[in-house]
């Protein structure tokens, strides 16, 4: 088997760590690279070489190609993943370093380039012969026409009608996405939109497409080497907070069989008219009335990408990047078998019960859930000083069980288990969303954070518990524990007389 | 020092009423026995009324965090002495939040302490409670020595601080 000599990991936090993983297992040398604010991270001290990135800012340095590039030469690097963020899918990157004779671990440039920008990736997929959301691009002119003309231009096409969600061609992690629910909101939200997709992603360019409010966010798990393509099941994403996923399961509780076959065919065919080659993920939207659409393609290893491994029992990082190194998929679809159920929680450092602020802090104290069936992906360490510089998601609780109603339970069951001390996240929100009967039955859409947000509150503390709480706070409170220790026997003089 | 802790934006006073083997806490004017026993820096067993509650504690200056029953709690605490001291007219002063009476002074007037440094214990409402030297100096004012009863709003200390701490 073709391998890589040296794999430099191009990211940070849990998922350099998950690559630091599929790299030992590979028995391939490894370079982490690392800003200063993250020079006591696990991935620095376990990675084989570490090199110091600069930059303006920790995520500047990261985006920083031609230091990556350097960096790679000097120390013999042959191949570089990327992680998921950061330059992931920038296609630039790609070639960059194909142009230096390094491999870069995903796709080739010219897929990143078609399927990474939203637009083209969503004629090709219509051109290919399968379904799009209704939609319309929008270019400079539509803006200079009059609101009849705009409408009428809406009303011709098939299936577009209000509520509208305008997207940035370059945009991706549910930013630079705005809903518009009346032709009065239209003209003012595209221009916004149009200037933030510019000043965010370089690229003004927005369309137009049709909001599903109660439709699922299903996206399927593929794997292709270039000539042939398979798919690993399917993920349900529904339950989304600003756009951004915080609980991901699968299999989609949504599904027959036949229904899962179908979107998965469609799935690999897409991939297969792409010549995709390496791990991706095609995103639908799947309506109440059974209808889906295509969304977008992920040319990345996905966050959310162990709920796939747990349930079909797959290394998605370690294909990768045998991939990459050349080799064909050694997996065929009748390999692929489903076993159990998965969920994965995203645990951010942000106040989920008062509209999710994003929360700073340190972490002070960190103990993993362990159990069976229980997988917590994270790069937290104790002393961690949690900043806005990075993105709130700190770590990722991943539970497999037989069922899902068991794998429910035990997720909750790890989340009550997890103790990380020093920064507020969102562990008692996931509990609720988890716990709410919806959820239990399955019945969940892109909304259910907002359909449910009365339910999804802090629960009230009992006098119990708060009685405990206090004490406990009160007796390992520092500054009482010192006036306790310095003054044992007045109190307890007093104490014994008084009563 | 009266901790005074923000637990869900409500306040919540903790204070000891007694201590032998057990400690007996008042909590927002309910009294009950605690026991701790730690299983290591962080994991203790909090034992209430007889029946025994697993926790995890850590603590950021004035900020606690309380792992208990599944989640976390997140504490702040004040100290209602030194935020009553704020007030003051004088940086050295610290006035009496509530009536009570003085156990026992530890520096006379006269003698000279450090910040922090305990200067008297006073007993109010049942509870007792050391006043601390709010800045370096020498004592000033006592307001009323051991046995003796005070008045809300009283100077309970005053310390004349030294030159370098009060500007």
């Amino acid at each position: 088997m073709a391998i890589f000599k040296k794999v430099l990991i191009a990211n940070r936090g849990e998922i350099a760590l998950r690559v630091l993983r599929a790299l030992q297992q590979l028995d391939i040398p490894s370079v982490a690279i690392y800003h200063d604010s993250d020079k006591h991270s696990p991935v620095v001290r376990q990675a084989d070489e570490t090199v110091e990135i600069v930059g303006e800012s920790p995520t500047a340095a990261h985006l920083d190609v031609q230091q990556i590039i350097d960096i790679c030469q000097r120390l013999g690097v042959d191949g570089v993943h990327p992680g998921y963020g950061f330059l992931s899918e920038n296609a630039g990157f790609a070639k960059a370093l194909a142009a230096a004779g390094i491999t870069f671990i995903g796709p080739s440039a010219d897929v990143i380039e078609l399927m990474g920008d939203k637009i083209t990736s969503r004629n090709f997929v219509q051109e290919s012969g399968y379904p799009v959301p209704p939609s319309l691009t929008v270019d400079s002119t539509l803006l200079d026409k009059s609101r009849d003309e705009i409408e009428s231009l809406i009303n011709s096409v098939e299936g577009m009608k209000f509520p509208l969600v305008v997207k940035a061609s370059a945009g991706g992690g549910g930013k630079g996405m705005s809903i518009v629910n009346s032709i009065d909101e239209l003209e003012g939200t595209l221009r916004v939109a149009s200037s933030e997709a510019q000043k965010y992603f370089g690229d003004d360019r927005v369309y137009l497409e049709r909001y599903f409010s109660s439709a699922r966010h299903i996206e399927v798990q593929i794997l292709g080497d270039g000539v042939e393509a398979i798919h690993i099941g399917e993920r349900e994403c529904s339950v989304q907070r600003r756009f951004q996923k915080i609980v991901e399961e699968a299999p989609s509780p949504a599904f027959g069989e036949e229904k899962r076959m179908e979107i998965c065919e469609v799935a690999v065919g897409i991939a297969k008219s792409a010549n995709y080659s390496s791990a991706g993920t095609v995103e639908f939207l799947y309506t109440p009335e059974g209808e889906f659409f295509f969304l977008e393609m992920n040319t990345r290893i996905q966050v959310e990408h162990p709920v796939t491994e747990l349930v079909y029992d797959v290394d998605l990082v370690a294909e990768q990047i045998r991939i990459a190194a050349g080799n064909s998929l050694s997996l065929r679809q009748n390999d692929i078998q489903k076993d159990g159920h998965a969920i994965e929680c995203r645990l951010c450092a942000e106040d989920a019960f008062n509209d999710f602020m994003p929360e700073t802090g340190k972490v002070l104290y960190l103990k993993e859930p362990v159990g069976e069936g229980v997988r917590f992906d994270s790069g937290l360490y104790v002393n961690q000083a949690i900043t806005t510089a990075f993105d709130p998601m700190l770590a990722k609780l991943v539970v497999h069980a037989p069922t899902r109603e068991l794998a429910i339970e035990r997720c909750i069951a790890a989340l009550k288990q997890l103790v990380l001390l020093g920064i507020k996240v969102n562990t008692e929100y996931l509990v609720k969303v988890l716990e709410h009967p919806q959820f239990r039955c399955g019945d969940i859409d892109t909304a259910f954070v907002n359909t449910h947000a009365q339910d999804l509150i802090a629960e009230e503390p009992t006098r119990e518990q708060q009685q405990v709480v206090l004490a406990a706070a009160y007796l390992s409170d520092r500054a009482t524990q010192l006036l306790l220790e310095a003054t044992p026997e007045p109190y307890a003089a007093i104490g014994h007389w008084r009563n | 020092m009266q901790p005074i802790y923000t637990l869900n934006d409500n306040e919540h006073k903790v204070t000891p009423l007694r201590r032998n083997s057990q400690i007996t806490l008042d909590v927002d004017g309910h009294s009950f026995d605690a026991r701790l026993h730690w299983h290591d820096a962080h994991h203790g067993e909090i034992t209430i009324n007889g029946a025994p509650h697993e926790f995890y504690a850590a603590q950021d200056d004035n900020k606690l965090f309380i792992h208990f029953d599944g989640k976390v709690w997140n504490l702040t605490s004040v100290d209602e002495f030194s935020s009553a001291s704020e007030g003051a007219d004088s940086a050295g002063a610290v006035t009496a939040p509530m009536p009570g009476v003085v156990v026992e002074v530890y520096a006379p007037v006269g003698s000279r302490v450090e910040e922090g440094d305990a200067v008297l214990i006073i007993e109010s409402m049942k509870l007792q409670t050391e006043i601390k030297a709010a800045v370096s100096g020498v004592v000033k004012t006592i307001g009323a020595q051991a046995g003796a009863s005070f008045d809300k709003g009283a100077v309970l200390i005053d310390i004349d601080a030294d030159e370098a701490t009060e500007s």
